[in-house]
């Protein structure tokens, strides 16, 4: 099949031979609520980005063994369950032990602003609360990717 | 700690990691094949690798269990202590470029099992049903040393055929239901598969799939260029449940046996 993408404003640096960004998104913990994740993955695919769907219930242990066979460029965590203290900053852990800490973090959910600070103050980049615009997710994750000049 | 920054990795370090067995230079390499990098080069740095994996295909209509074929195949390799590595593939965008590759879902990673790999590939514009560095992604894992790779191909229709020349069998996925005994005489996958699984057999309708399934294949047949095998065995699985899963690896190596 063949369909033809003139005009359709495909950005030139997802053309065929570079690399689109590649994310990773993923529900970590015990929490089952996962409309929103799936509206974030919606917005980055239609923003000509990879993205691979962990699924629900995951560890960090898991996250971080799919981040490396998916060798991502950026991570997505979502959580609702409270439970962000103890799983986010153990998942930073983990990446940096395992040579991964070029990944960009973002975080999303619901989380109170004073643990928001201690969250970006240990690596997450950015963390995107209910409300947010899929516009400045896709500019955040395009400005902040980390960039890739292959050999 | 990570003077690993992207930017800074050359082929030949690459190389030499991947040949130590390090899973991130091989998983660096993939993308490296996926951003179309010379495959060649690629081969040629990494060396021939020690042993010759089993190559198995797994195609079928979006939604036929693929993935949950691969997951359930997963276990039953892993209970036999044999490791295996997962390419699954997912469609890109043609409006976009983008993909959703949600393969995984179905396959839950043990973290701390170094005998899987799996990795998700977009098919960037490919037509066929893989992406165009499926086969060199394949070739690679062999040479890591995985003793067993699953080729998961995209949904597919009626005439995408590209795994065919990359497996060394090829399985399709149907479910029940699916058409009456005409669809199943169309030109197309049901040709060139090797192993036809009826996934989804606790549904209504499963032992008629079958029975049809089976007297369209046993129709005598002038053209066997592209399947050499002598019969094509029709099984019945349920995938979520491990039920005939055995029973497909068995037809798997057996089809091995035959080449």
């Amino acid at each position: 099949m063949q369909v033809s993408t003139a005009g359709l404003g495909r950005p030139e640096s997802n053309a065929m031979s570079s690399h689109p960004i590649r994310v990773l998104l993923t529900k970590l913990g015990l929490d089952g609520h996962d409309r929103g994740i799936k509206v974030v993955a919606t917005a980055l695919r239609d923003a000509g980005m990879e993205v691979i769907y962990t699924g629900l219930w995951q560890t960090p242990e898991q996250v971080a063994a799919a981040a490396a066979d998916e060798d991502v460029d950026v991570i997505g965590v979502s959580i609702l369950s409270g439970a962000h203290l103890t799983l986010i900053p153990r998942l930073l852990r983990l990446l940096e032990e395992q040579g991964m800490s070029h990944i960009l973090i973002l975080a999303g959910g619901i989380i109170p602003e004073e643990d928001a600070a201690m969250l970006l103050g240990q690596g997450v980049a950015r963390i995107f609360g209910p409300g947010t615009s899929a516009d400045e997710l896709v500019e955040f994750v395009r400005q902040r990717a980390p960039e890739r000049s292959n050999p | 700690v990570s003077e690993r920054t992207p930017a800074s990795i050359s082929t030949p370090s690459l190389a030499e990691n991947f040949r130590r067995g390090d899973r991130r230079a091989l998983s660096r390499m993939i993308s490296l094949l996926q951003d179309g990098s010379d495959p060649s080069a690629i081969m040629q740095a990494v060396g021939p690798g020690g042993c010759r994996a089993l190559k198995v295909g797994i195609t079928g209509s979006a939604g036929a269990g693929k993935s949950t074929l691969a997951s359930a195949l997963i276990r039953h390799l892993r209970q036999a202590q044999q490791s295996v590595a997962v390419v699954a593939c997912d469609p890109s965008s043609a409006l976009t470029g983008g993909a959703l590759l949600g393969d995984r879902i179905r396959m839950p990673q043990d973290a701390a099992d170094a005998g899987v790999f799996i990795r998700s590939l977009a098919t960037r514009g490919a037509a066929g049903g893989l992406a165009d560095s499926a086969g060199p992604v394949v070739s690679l894992l062999e040479r890591f040393g995985f003793g067993n790779i699953l080729l998961e191909t995209i949904g597919v229709g009626q005439d995408q055929l590209a795994a065919r020349s990359v497996v060394d069998v090829l399985v399709l996925a149907v479910t029940p239901a699916g058409g009456d005994r005409i669809q199943w005489q169309k030109a197309g996958l049901l040709e060139v598969a090797d192993i036809v699984v009826v996934n989804k057999a606790d549904l209504p309708g499963a032992n008629e799939t079958v029975a049809s399934l089976r007297a369209v294949l046993g129709l005598p047949r002038t053209a066997r260029r592209f399947a050499p095998r002598s019969r094509v065995p029709v099984l019945a699985t349920i995938a979520t449940t491990g039920q005939g899963i055995s029973e497909v690896w068995q037809a798997v190596e057996s089809c091995r046996g035959q080449e």
